[in-house]
């Protein structure tokens, strides 16, 4: 045996587009990848039939729809109408080398079936067997491929991560232990979720080691553990791109068959309509002629032994190079040298046709070369002591690296929604989870309507702008229908027709995947079912308050507050943040929210007014969520936006208490601070139900400088309350 | 399995600690113990008496009940108040009465993600509440307001704290509502703003991003990360000194 490890992985994924409806053209995708990739990938380890170290990544989209009796019967009726072709296309009367490819394709397409049929149309039958076997290993990826780095919420990322688990284990009947994270996609704290799920490997990019922080001593010839102890094995990339890149890769071999060349578009369309689509679309049917021959146009046919050929240079050539590229580390102990290889499966038959094939001699020629091959599951195993931890930053296998796929002017549209979504689940199993049965399928299937809403086909198809319309209509689709199932649940409209139309549009994942419960927070646990319930609330605003007091003011609101409360009142009192006191006090029924401006560092009182007014209504925006205030009282000017601005949109009467005007203050003031302040002195007066002044002041002294109406009022005895009762009757429910 | 649910409730255990003792997902332990409870009339009290949630000295410890669904017919009122949502926020209409993408949530919201190690995306909304309470201030409609967006380098510091290692502020123009903010710097933590420009030229911010770190484009060698990764690893420390993402949510969490 040669130091060192060499570990393949292949990564099955496909959107879900799996379509009631017949002919829809994306459905193809599956057929394609069923007959170029994943029944010759099950070939290869059909004929080798011994442990071949391949880990297998099959993604919870790909899962379902191979085990979808529709997709299922659909792929049958497809190769029968491919063998048709095939038969029209010999009785045609080809040219010879045209004869002995469609022959080729002939036997290819009936052992397709044959192989297909052997496993009861599901070939998750087939990867479970081999698996169980021992000659391939097998891990799943989240749930719908959604991109983790661009997710808003820990619940949003762990409900991707469990419900894909979840599919996997019902369809494999085991949990792996490894996980693809889609796209490659690293972001910190992903780990911690992964671990907490019970995930201990996954993949990235080499980049995500080069650039770790502290530097690997391994560098990329070994895995490591990111900071909450997922073992992140990284992708070799002189090695992959031999594999992958048509430029310096094999792939672009001129004796390869030539992937862009198809039969469809070399015959009239009279002769081919009857197998295309009946809106009369012409698309690949999946019979390339030709080979790549060259960079050129002009394509000759496709030789099959030639490729067959080409295979065994190939398998034999990576055999070397492997070779090489381990002995250069052959130094490297403790763990040895590790050269991982994460492909996207289909590359390996749908893109590279003859890829399969390659796969299967390249694991004779490393055994004839004495090159280890390992899983990342055994490898741990054996060398989990080994492993640095570092810090890894948020990176991908896309293009440049990181998010760029993902996130550009072509889909950032998305994103909005999606965090929207993620926060709605979040707010809704709070609210309802366990209300009923139907409640809980309603939020299930809210989840699922998310889950396929997230997918980051959808970001990457955009990008690509490849049937852009599609991905958009799929994303619109899937939000519109959570938009619906939402209304239907806020509205007590739910039925067993209404889910069940929601689930055959798209039946992914079984209700028991899903877990509702992944988007609860302990603290909205603890808001709803255990925090109890107090009565209408008053919301007080206030520039002053306890540990806050300059003057009378100050006193007054303390005074006023405690009176209230001790009538039984709940009173929220919102003031200023203060250094050393807490942000949030509660004293029975009163809650004391000590509120940050949004900028510290303001230098003109109008403008620190303005940011401590905005903090102020964007708590109250998020209070009212839970809580029913059935009046505002403001203190002083300092709080009259926030309050008239809160007033008119809560719909609630308005009480004012000024112990003192700016005119008063600052008899002789002038300029534009002083009328700015005086304006809005001015503006409550109009609106408030009641403002309340000092003793010390009269209204006519008031009068003189305002517009006072007769809601202008002396300030009450503390022991009657401020609120005129009637009215406030009228506006409690 | 019921019945040590209810023993193990009884003792004063917290419903988390029954699923973390019984190996149970947290909804099973409490579907039976609201179950075991409508079935015995408990009203369901005190449990907590053992337990360390800050509830002490509260009146009521009566857990709300249910939300019921509001019926339906309900007029959608324009209110903030406390009802529950009569619609979806993703439920929206254009022409033609068919459902369309909202354009806005009348949030007050600022996210920022990745896109690489020179570039992050943001977007945000302001709430009518906000824009108003704003004209309610400067006397000005919202639309005459001047916008801007705030980029903050707040690397090994604190962003409450208001200090920064060094700040940029831009322009925007009118009814942006987001923004593809480069050229950044790798390995750097941001925190981006959107605000308005005063009369006197301040920006005062309305809404902040959470902080974020752009990630590395050369090797790190022994860089920031290197001390608080070994810290964790070898608990020293009780929760990590990095910046994670993905940050866990809750719907309430001003609700004390």
């Amino acid at each position: 045996m040669k130091p060192g490890y060499f570990s393949l992985v292949l990564h099955a994924h496909l959107p879900y587009v799996r379509h009631e409806e017949k002919h829809r053209l994306e459905e193809r995708w599956v057929y394609e990848a069923i007959s170029e990739t994943y029944i010759p990938i099950l070939w290869q380890v059909d004929r080798l039939q011994r442990p071949l170290h391949w880990t297998v990544s099959i993604s919870p989209p790909v899962v379902e729809m191979l085990a979808d009796p529709l997709v299922q019967d659909r792929y049958v009726e497809h190769l029968d109408e491919m063998l048709e072709l095939i038969d029209i296309e010999l009785a045609e009367g080809r040219s010879e080398p045209e004869v002995e490819t469609l022959h080729f394709y002939r036997q290819r397409y009936n052992d397709l079936k044959t192989t297909f049929l052997h496993w009861e149309k599901n070939l998750n039958h087939a990867f479970r067997t081999y698996r169980e076997q021992g000659f391939i290993d097998m891990v799943t990826c989240t749930a719908t491929h959604g991109f983790n780095p661009h997710l808003f919420t820990e619940q949003a990322a762990r409900a991707e991560i469990r419900t894909g688990l979840n599919c996997f284990e019902r369809h494999y009947g085991f949990r792996p232990t490894g996980i693809w994270l889609p796209e490659c996609a690293y972001t910190p704290g992903v780990d911690r979720i992964l671990y907490e799920e019970g995930i201990r490997y996954t993949f990235v990019d080499e980049h995500a080691l080069l650039d770790a922080d502290p530097t690997p001593d391994k560098g990329i010839g070994a895995p490591v553990y990111s900071p909450h102890g997922v073992a992140l094995f990284p992708r070799d990339q002189i090695i992959s791109g031999k594999i992958w890149s048509s430029m310096i890769g094999y792939p672009g071999h001129p004796d390869y068959r030539e992937f862009y060349r198809d039969l469809a578009y070399d015959r009239d369309w009279a002769y081919i309509e009857k197998f295309m689509h009946p809106e009369g679309i012409r698309f690949d049917t999946g019979l390339k002629m030709h080979r790549i021959t060259g960079d050129t146009d002009e394509k000759d046919f496709y030789v099959r032994a030639w490729a067959e050929h080409q295979i065994d240079n190939h398998a034999l050539d990576f055999a070397q190079t492997l070779e090489g590229h381990l002995e250069a580390h052959g130094g490297q102990t403790f763990p040895p040298f590790l050269v991982t290889a994460p492909f996207d499966a289909e590359l390996f038959g749908h893109w590279w046709f003859e890829g399969p094939e390659f796969l299967g001699k390249v694991a004779e020629r490393l055994e004839e070369f004495g090159i280890e091959t390992i899983t990342p599951a055994l490898f741990l195993e054996r060398h989990f002591q080994d492993l640095e931890t570092v810090h890894v930053s948020m990176n991908t296998w896309g293009r440049k690296g990181y998010g760029d796929v993902w996130i550009n002017e072509r889909n950032e549209w998305m994103l909005r929604h999606l965090h929207m979504m993620e926060t709605q689940l979040v707010k809704d199993v709070a609210d309802y989870r366990h209300a009923s049965p139907l409640v809980d399928r309603a939020l299930i299937q809210l989840v699922r309507h998310y889950v396929l809403a997230v997918s980051s086909d959808w970001a990457f198809i955009l990008d690509g702008q490849t049937t852009a319309q599609y991905a958009a209509e799929r994303f619109r689709e899937h939000t519109r229908l959570f938009a619906e199932l939402e209304t239907a649940l806020y509205q007590d409209k739910l039925s067993e027709e209404l889910l069940a139309d929601h689930y055959r549009a798209y039946p992914f994942l079984d209700d028991v995947d899903i877990d509702i419960d992944t988007f609860l927070s302990p603290h909205d646990y603890y808001v709803t079912e255990e925090r109890g319930s107090e009565g209408e609330a008053i919301l007080v605003l206030t520039p002053e308050y306890t540990g806050n007091v300059v003057g009378d003011l100050g006193r007054r609101v303390i005074d006023e507050v405690e009176a209230r409360a001790a009538e039984g009142e709940t009173v929220y009192v919102l003031t200023p943040f203060k250094e050393g006191l807490p942000e949030y006090e509660r004293h029975n029924h009163v809650h004391v929210y000590r509120v940050r401006l949004t900028s510290p560092f303001l230098e003109h009182v109008m403008n620190q007014v303005a940011a401590q007014n905005v903090a102020y209504v964007k708590l109250v925006h998020e209070l009212v969520t839970k809580v029913a205030f059935k009046v505002i009282h403001q203190f002083d000017w300092m709080t009259i936006p926030a309050a008239r601005s809160l007033a008119k949109a809560l719909q609630v009467p308005l009480y004012s208490t000024m112990l003192s005007f700016e005119t008063t203050r600052n008899p002789h003031g002038h300029g534009g601070l002083f009328d700015a302040i005086h304006r809005i002195e001015n503006s409550v007066l109009a609106e408030a139900d009641t403002v309340y002044i000092c003793e010390q002041l009269s209204t006519e002294e008031v009068g003189m400088r305002y517009a006072i109406g007769d809601n202008v009022k002396t300030c009450l005895p503390l022991d009657a309350s401020p609120y005129g009762q009637k009215r406030l009757k009228k506006n409690t429910k | 399995m019921e019945e040590k649910i209810v023993s193990l409730k009884q003792q004063g255990l917290t419903l988390k600690q029954i699923a973390e003792q019984l190996d149970m997902p947290i909804g099973k332990v409490q579907y039976a113990w609201r179950k075991w409870r409508s079935q015995h009339g408990e009203p369901a009290k005190p449990v907590a008496a053992a337990s360390k949630r800050k509830t002490e000295g509260k009146k009521a410890m009566t857990p709300k009940p249910k939300q019921v669904p509001a019926s339906s017919g309900k007029q959608v009122a324009s209110t903030l108040q406390h009802e529950l949502p009569v619609q979806s926020p993703l439920l929206d209409k254009g022409l033609g009465g068919f459902w369309k993408l909202p354009d806005r949530y009348d949030q007050d919201l600022m996210h920022a993600v990745v896109q690489s190690p020179n570039a992050v995306y943001v977007f945000w909304e302001v709430s009518d509440s906000v824009k108003e309470t704003l004209s309610m201030q400067f006397m000005r409609p919202w639309e005459d307001l001047p916008k801007a967006f705030r980029i903050l380098d707040i690397t090994l510091l604190d962003y409450a704290s208001g200090h920064a290692n060094r700040s940029y502020t831009f322009e925007l123009p009118e009814m942006t509502n987001s923004w593809f903010v480069r050229p950044l710097d790798p390995n750097t933590t941001y925190v981006f703003e959107f605000g308005i420009r005063t009369m006197e030229g301040e920006f005062l911010p309305l809404l902040a991003s959470s902080p974020i770190d752009t990630p590395r484009a050369e090797p790190a060698g022994h860089g920031r990360f290197a001390e608080p990764v070994r810290r964790w690893q070898y608990g020293e420390v009780e929760s990590p000194e990095l910046l994670d993402t993905l940050p866990k949510y809750s719907a309430y969490r001003f609700v004390r």
